[in-house]
């Protein structure tokens, strides 16, 4: 036999944790109340990119991979991106994806590998390439920062 | 397979090298209506080395020709190819003997061949703004 001891005022306590608990699960993902109005645009440009074939380059360039498609959408979905301008999103011959940015002097260009991997180029108009990768989403939101002078 | 690795040396550092992009994939558009070329214009499979045609010894109608309907031409100075570090090495290609194809002095990362091809995108982005010769029939 089971004995479960229970004590009003620790339970109500337990009860509220869990309710807020279940309230950030609940909601820490959504964001399309503040998305910027660009993202479905570049959703449906990104899907689009599915269709390419081989040598959509004309220089034998690789049909874009779906781990690429699959992680560029969730990168969108988590990142900070509402001051951002809409992106120039672009497939690579390797089975990639790039996006580019430009504010400013600033330009900016991420790419998402075909096995998902994110790598980043920022640059000053007439100045200095900075290369880099980006492992986590902080990583890549400092990246995407930076094109605002953010990070 | 590519046999032969030695730089042209008939091929100029003035000579211009003829590319073909995909407007709507290469290039992006500015806030001022502008466009402007990025870096992934240069970028191929092989990350490596990337293909181009002598534009004095080939037309750019010949070169599109060879490729998509949706595609342009634009073109680079060989020396500025060169200055990054790179050997244009003549490849004759199923489209025409002018090919050649860029390819690294020694070896580059990844990540180095990104800023080289967006450098090269720079490059002409910068001729184009500041009004020198861009059209590739001028060199011929």
């Amino acid at each position: 036999m089971a004995y479960t001891l229970q004590f009003p005022n620790l339970f109500g306590l337990e009860r509220s944790r869990q309710d807020q608990d279940s309230n950030r699960r609940q909601w820490s993902g959504v964001k399309s109340l503040q998305s910027p109005a660009w993202l479905k645009e570049t959703y449906d440009r990104i899907s689009a990119l599915k269709t390419l074939e081989e040598n959509w380059d004309s220089y034998g360039g690789l049909p874009v991979a779906d781990v690429a498609i699959s992680r560029i959408r969730v990168l969108l979905s988590n990142l900070d991106i509402e001051d951002m301008p809409t992106p120039h999103v672009a497939p690579l011959p390797d089975g990639g994806i790039g996006m580019h940015w430009r504010v400013g002097v600033r330009d900016l260009e991420i790419e998402v590998e075909a096995d998902g991997s994110i790598h980043y180029l920022q640059s000053i108009i007439g100045g200095e390439s900075v290369p880099g990768d980006a492992h986590t989403l902080p990583e890549a939101q400092c990246a995407l920062d930076w094109v605002l002078g953010k990070c | 397979m590519h046999q032969s690795h030695q730089d042209a040396d008939d091929i100029n550092d003035d000579d211009l090298l003829l590319r073909r992009i995909t407007p709507s994939i290469h290039t992006a558009p500015l806030p001022d209506g502008k466009r402007i070329l990025v870096g992934f214009a240069f970028r191929e499979k092989h990350n490596h080395e990337f293909s181009m045609y002598v534009a004095r010894e080939v037309s750019p109608e010949k070169v599109l020709s060879c490729g998509l309907p949706t595609q342009e031409i634009v073109a680079v100075r060989a020396g500025d190819v060169r200055k990054l570090g790179y050997i244009i090495v003549r490849d004759p290609d199923d489209c025409d003997a002018s090919h050649v194809f860029a390819k690294p002095v020694g070896i580059k990362s990844k990540s180095q061949i990104v800023k080289d091809c967006r450098a090269l995108a720079e490059c002409i982005n910068a001729s184009k703004a500041g009004g020198s010769k861009t059209n590739p029939s001028d060199n011929r």
